[in-house]
């Protein structure tokens, strides 16, 4: 039966015997799904033992919520905010907190700032770029429904209706302490095991939006 | 006629040795800057950082923070007249009121929803500004987040329990009621009612004065020797 997957790249070497496309597709496969059933193999002993599925399920949210790195995703003048907390007064870096400047190595997403139609496909595609698991803080009332702004034109209301949100923090710009008790919020969140994660956000759903508010402006 | 304009001076390169020596110096007035910093973190414990671990800085007075309801101490009835002056004048529409005209025993009308979207409050102070009654005020507090919309929509129960927070605040302070604080009056109180506060406030300060001035004068007749004594008692044991 042929199997729905994206082809992986393999580079070929000059000078090597290179397999026929197909074999070494299933080559590849074998060597990625060996580490599969390794994990499989070791939850499966992990979660009969008595005692220690909690325990390991306990260890891996304290490991998530005590290395939080996030995404700065400065988008306006709650970016400064988000700054000062990162700087030496209110440091971030004291509950493992260290800002990257790339998705793949985030696992929290700091929206500070006004969301426009226009960012939103940016915002939902590096949402989506980012490893699981992922948290999102929406920072200031513009990230949390628009605002002073919720009658423009251009400017979505509410980042969570294209990604879900953890933890909002209100406030025009919230102030440091403001944004460290949104993390203490979601570290709680992560805590109890807890994640956002609405159906209905999907990508098409957001491409059908944004159609439709093409749509309206024609 | 005017001559050429004077040619700036060209600027003499410095030798080797002098660049060298300000690289040095530079880098050690650097350092001093660290050096000092971290001296005065680990040694002197005057620490830069905010070391309680969710703690906050001294929050100003004038802090702008979330908005709350005020009571009015003395009759213990709520400030608010229902104007909607502050639902008219909010740019975010956040303030959403709905009164009812009389209710016994309350001045004006009487605000029976008051609610405050903090989704969409930016707290830029219009609504404290435009009231005419000392009923809406910025309190201190910041703990405002949630996981959700609706955790962030105060009802009226919330608000004044956040007003009553920031006024028993104020008090411990010795700034006084929320009406000496925003300089405005309460219209649950009379003028007359006022005039007899302001009549016990003037007799209780001219007795605390008399008290005080006997005392001094009973401290003067004992000679240094009952001054002594209330030093050794005020001074803590041990």
């Amino acid at each position: 039966m042929e199997r729905d997957r994206t082809p992986i790249w393999v580079p070929e070497i000059p000078g090597q015997p290179t397999l026929p496309p197909k074999l070494r597709q299933q080559k590849l496969e074998i060597v990625l799904t060996r580490f599969d059933w390794l994990k499989e193999i070791a939850n499966r002993v992990l979660d009969s033992t008595p005692g220690i599925g909690a325990l390991k399920d306990k260890v891996f949210r304290w490991a998530r919520k005590s290395s939080l790195w996030y995404m700065t995703f400065g988008l306006a003048c709650c970016a400064i905010e988000m700054m000062a907390t990162a700087g030496p007064r209110y440091d971030f870096d004291r509950f493992g907190m260290i800002p990257r400047a790339t998705p793949r190595q985030a696992d929290l997403m700091i929206v500070a700032g006004t969301v426009t139609y226009k960012m939103a496909p940016r915002v939902r595609l590096l949402y989506e770029q980012m490893a699981e698991p992922k948290y999102v803080i929406a920072m200031g009332v513009c990230a949390t429904n628009g605002g002073p702004f919720y009658d423009a034109y251009s400017v979505l209301n509410g980042v969570d209706k294209i990604i879900p949100v953890d933890v909002y923090v209100p406030g025009c710009p919230p102030t440091p302490e403001q944004l460290l008790w949104g993390v203490r919020l979601l570290q709680e969140k992560i805590m109890r095991g807890e994640r956002a994660r609405p159906e209905e956000l999907t990508r098409e759903a957001m491409e059908a939006m944004m159609a439709q508010w093409e749509g309206e402006r024609r | 006629m005017r001559g050429a304009p004077p040619k700036p001076s060209v600027p003499v390169k410095p030798s080797f040795p002098a660049e060298l020596w300000d690289t040095v110096v530079s880098i050690l007035k650097g350092m001093a800057v660290t050096i000092r910093n971290f001296g005065r973190v680990v040694f002197l414990r005057q620490a830069v950082t905010i070391t309680e671990k969710w703690g906050a800085r001294k929050i100003a007075l004038r802090y702008r923070g979330t908005i709350g309801l005020t009571i009015d101490r003395r009759t213990g009835k709520e400030n608010c007249i229902g104007c909607l002056a502050c639902e008219r004048i909010c740019p975010d529409h956040c303030i959403h009121i709905e009164t009812i005209d009389e209710k016994p025993g309350h001045k004006g009308k009487y605000p029976v929803v008051f609610i405050i979207d903090n989704n969409l409050c930016s707290a830029c102070g219009l609504c404290v500004e435009v009231c005419p009654v000392p009923a809406l005020i910025h309190t201190q507090v910041w703990q405002v987040g949630g996981y959700s919309h609706r955790d962030l929509v105060f009802d009226k129960q919330r608000l004044l329990e956040v007003g009553e927070w920031q006024q028993e605040m104020w008090i411990r302070m010795g700034l006084g009621t929320v009406d000496q604080v925003t300089g405005k009056k309460s219209m649950q109180m009379t003028d007359e009612e006022w005039q007899a506060e302001e009549e016990k406030k003037r007799a209780a300060a001219a007795a605390r004065a008399q008290r005080a001035a006997a005392a001094r004068s009973a401290s003067g007749h004992g000679k240094g020797h009952a001054t002594k004594s209330e030093g050794n008692e005020g001074t803590p044991q041990g």
